[in-house]
């Protein structure tokens, strides 16, 4: 039985002269798992809000969605509550109370229900999520993961028929995603309530998802079982958005029926196709961390001059409190000037607090730091370097009012251009996309002309569109001569876009290099598509790579 | 750690606190404020041992010292003259007595509100204020929950604006960063609410859930303290118990009445510590 029908439905925003949704229908069966994907504002959002009563956006609308045969609008206050489970994007936020214990009885206690039935529902819910060892804590005591578990537990102890999360795993580490999304898995197979999923990190999500939603500007492209839409989707332009194995298959022209969305299918697929009579190569010590180009020799010339440093560390250790462990110790590093440097390591090895430390926020209580120039920083949260309600003047305040008027507004002019927010200069800086967020945030640090950039974890949350914009930004920046340092963990982004790659781990450096040479002697840490066919091929690491190595082997 | 006074149910934490609290107020009464300050010391030591001492010894004894000091300097009534001070105001036992009495008394009043506010946490208040005024204890609760989140974001603004560099005086930044503050806060209390409202916030009068258990043992603490601050305040209005200070220091009423009151007092004002060390006894004996 269909328990969501959403029936000839359109949707149009109060000063929108378009639809953001155009004639939806689709139909969610009971315990079915539905993931919703397409390119940010193609209404992906739109129409969940409009799956959820209360969160139903102003606008005007068409046609009818149905919850079990009846209109969602004429369920009672308590039916929607109870039986419609809605997770937003931002975990922090969702989270009302100061105790765990107490989200968790919240939405039972708005239902009037007595303590002896809360206290047994909680216990239940508890259980269920491994809850118990953190139950008598504050919630600002949780870690990220701990606190989208603690969200999605408070919603499921209503005993929801159906859940709705919007990007869950957008604020959390590779890690406590894909726990997350194992544990939806669970919900989904062992309690069967429908889920309903919108997601841009596809690579974990498509092997759990029974269908999938495409959306393309408010409408439905394709809809149905996995394989099907996803499909569709390669032969779309959201095949960038894909999966390091689609997007191989794609490339090197789609051999076979079956579409691989997982790195084991992806590895199958290139050996079946392309390198069957292969040896897989065993790199020894010898052979990696040989990147032959220009950059790769320099950097391994250990002598380094000062002058093509902007930043130096010297022995530097840091902690945070007296008799707390050290989050860096005895770190020595350079930073070269002109180039994009990214530090990668795991969640919580302290890669924002080294950041914080360079920047000159933190002091180390050992070693020495020189720097050379002004160092701007752009903070995770780019929200925390706004401070006007308007965009333009968010952007002109940088600049002291005695700099002639017609001045400041061309270099402000000029600087949205560049990072593609001109459309926003009239907006309230909340009222942005998160993207657009990013780059006026960047903006404006560029504003005060720095010669050192720091980004902390600029990719987190962002989808492939938003990374490659960015992406081009920033060789943009460097070519015009700034020096940009990253602190990421996203491989495939530091792949791609930087010329210098430092592994960070335990507080220390522990190897420097091109990416190619860091990854390359990697087989955990590194990107998906060298875990695909990096062994058989020698010097493929990004997509592009592999793919240009397939299509070798078959000419 | 958690000890046997921080099991206690929260409504028989607050009544006896509540109960020392009148008592010891009432009237000022040295052997009752002495009866108090010890075994408030004791309390305080039980539950915090060196963070306890380190307050009094910084903060607590100083305060009731200069009390004692300065009553003396101040109040010159009394008969018996001690002395006299160089602009010709006597200097009196009387003043001295009470200045010691009240000293011990602040004193004790610091030690009842450092053990309140380590035992009473914010779930016990929000409980406590939960049964009377729903609503405010689900306020509370979130106020406590925005607090750290409110502290960790300026922190954030703070750090993302000095990085910012800009050159302006100190009142501008400020400025700057409380509208970045308001701002956020301002988003996130809608996001809030949606929150709330996607779990059926405002529908039905709400319930409030708690965690704690009502015991056998709670009901004969609570029946104890009533009964005793019942008999002493009993016999302090029918003057079986009668203190004065001024103009003489008189301790009078019926002596084997106040002798009983003050031995329940102090039953009343070790209960806590009693289970505590009692509980101790125990556990160690049964290991």
């Amino acid at each position: 039985m269909e328990i969501i029908t959403v029936d000839n439905f359109s949707f149009r925003y109060p000063d929108s002269k378009n639809d953001s949704l155009n004639n939806i229908n689709i139909g969610i069966d009971e315990g079915d798992f539905v993931l919703i994907c397409g390119k940010s504002g193609c209404g992906k959002t739109t129409l969940v809000k409009n799956l959820k009563p209360v969160m139903i956006p102003n606008g005007t609308s068409s046609g009818r969605i149905l919850y079990r045969g009846k209109d969602i609008n004429t369920l009672s206050p308590e039916g929607a509550a109870i039986n419609i489970g809605y997770v937003m994007q931002d975990t922090d936020t969702q989270i009302v109370t100061d105790k765990v214990w107490h989200e968790l009885a919240f939405g039972l206690e708005n239902m009037g229900l007595g303590n002896k039935l809360i206290k047994r529902r909680v216990a239940e819910i508890s259980n269920y999520f491994g809850i118990t060892e953190w139950f008598d804590k504050k919630t600002s005591e949780l870690s990220g993961g701990q606190r989208q578990i603690l969200t999605l537990a408070s919603i499921m102890v209503m005993k929801p028929e159906v859940l709705i999360l919007d990007e869950p795993t957008s604020q959390l580490c590779e890690v406590a995603a894909s726990e997350l999304v194992s544990i939806l898995k669970r919900i989904n197979e062992e309690l069967s309530t429908t889920i309903i999923m919108i997601e841009h990190r596809l690579e974990n999500v498509f092997s759990v998802a029974d269908k999938v939603l495409y959306m393309e500007a408010g409408k439905v492209t394709a809809y149905g079982a996995t394989k099907d839409v996803a499909a569709i989707m390669a032969k779309s332009d959201y095949i960038d958005a894909m999966p390091a194995s689609a997007r191989i298959y794609k490339g090197t022209g789609l051999h076979g029926g079956n579409i691989p969305l997982n790195i084991r299918d992806g590895r199958r697929y290139v050996k079946k196709y392309f390198v069957s009579g292969l040896e897989k190569k065993n790199f020894d010590e010898k052979d990696f961390c040989t990147d032959t180009s220009f950059l790769g020799k320099i950097l391994k010339d250990k002598k380094e001059k000062k002058e093509d440093c902007i930043i130096s560390l010297s022995e530097v250790s840091f902690r945070y409190e007296k008799t707390g462990a050290d989050i860096i110790s005895n770190l020595s590093m350079n930073v070269r000037k002109g180039l994009i440097t990214t530090v990668v390591g795991g969640n919580g090895s302290g890669k924002t607090t080294l950041l914080s430390v360079m920047a000159g926020l933190l002091k180390p209580y050992r070693g020495k730091i020189r720097t050379e120039g002004k160092i701007a920083m752009l903070p995770q949260n780019p929200e925390t370097l706004f401070s006007r309600d308007r965009v333009y003047d968010e952007l002109s305040m940088v600049f002291s009012k005695e700099n002639d008027k017609n001045l400041i507004h061309r270099l402000v002019c000029d600087m949205a251009e560049k990072f593609d927010i001109e459309h926003c200069l009239d907006m309230h800086p909340y009222d942005m996309s998160g993207g657009e967020k990013q780059r006026t945030a960047l903006a404006k640090l560029l504003l005060t002309s720095p010669e050192l950039l720091l980004l902390d974890e600029p990719t987190k949350g962002f989808d492939y569109y938003h990374k490659k914009k960015l992406g081009s930004i920033l060789r943009n920046l460097v070519y015009e001569g700034m020096t940009i340092l990253i602190v990421s963990h996203d491989t495939e982004f530091t792949a791609k876009y930087s010329d210098v790659c430092m592994m960070y781990f335990n507080g220390g450096i522990v190897c420097r290099g091109t990416p190619f040479d860091v990854f390359k002697g990697n087989s955990f840490y590194t990107t998906a598509a060298d875990r695909i066919a990096g062994d058989y091929f020698g010097n493929a690491l990004t997509v592009e790579d592999v793919i240009e190595e397939c299509l070798k082997i078959t000419t | 750690m958690a000890n046997q006074f921080e099991r206690w149910h929260p409504l028989t934490q607050f009544i006896y606190f509540l109960t020392v609290i009148v008592i010891m107020t009432v009237k000022l009464n040295p052997l009752i404020t002495l009866v108090t300050f010890f075994g408030l010391a004791l309390l305080g030591f039980l539950i915090a041992r060196g963070d306890f001492l380190k307050m009094s010894a910084r903060f607590f004894l100083p305060a009731s010292l200069i009390a004692i000091v300065i009553n003396p300097l101040f109040s010159h009534e009394g008969a018996t003259i001690l002395a006299y001070f160089p602009d010709g105001n006597p200097f009196t036992l009387e003043s001295v007595l009470y200045g010691i009495a009240s000293g011990l008394m602040i004193c004790g009043m610091c030690f009842l509100f450092y053990s309140f506010n380590t035992v009473m946490t914010s779930d016990r208040i929000m409980y406590l204020t939960g049964r009377l005024f729903r609503t405010l204890s689900l306020i509370i609760s979130m106020t406590l929950r925005f607090i750290p989140e409110f502290k960790r974001q300026l922190d954030k603004v703070k750090k993302a604006h000095r990085c910012l560099g800009l050159k302006q005086s100190r009142l501008k930044d400020g400025i700057d960063i409380m509208n970045s503050m308001i701002m956020w806060s301002f988003e996130k209390s809608i996001d809030r609410s949606d929150s709330m409202r996607a779990r059926g916030y405002g529908i039905r009068r709400r319930t409030s859930f708690h965690i704690f258990t009502f015991t056998v043992r709670d009901i004969y603490y609570i029946a104890l303290m009533l009964i005793v601050s019942g008999w002493y305040l009993t016999m302090l209005f029918t003057e079986n118990i009668y203190v004065t200070f001024y103009p003489l220091f008189y301790y009078g009423g019926n002596l084997i009445l106040s002798i009983i009151s003050y031995v329940l007092y102090s039953v009343l004002v070790l209960l806590p510590s009693i289970d505590i060390i009692l509980e101790e006894i125990k556990w160690k004996s049964l290991q």
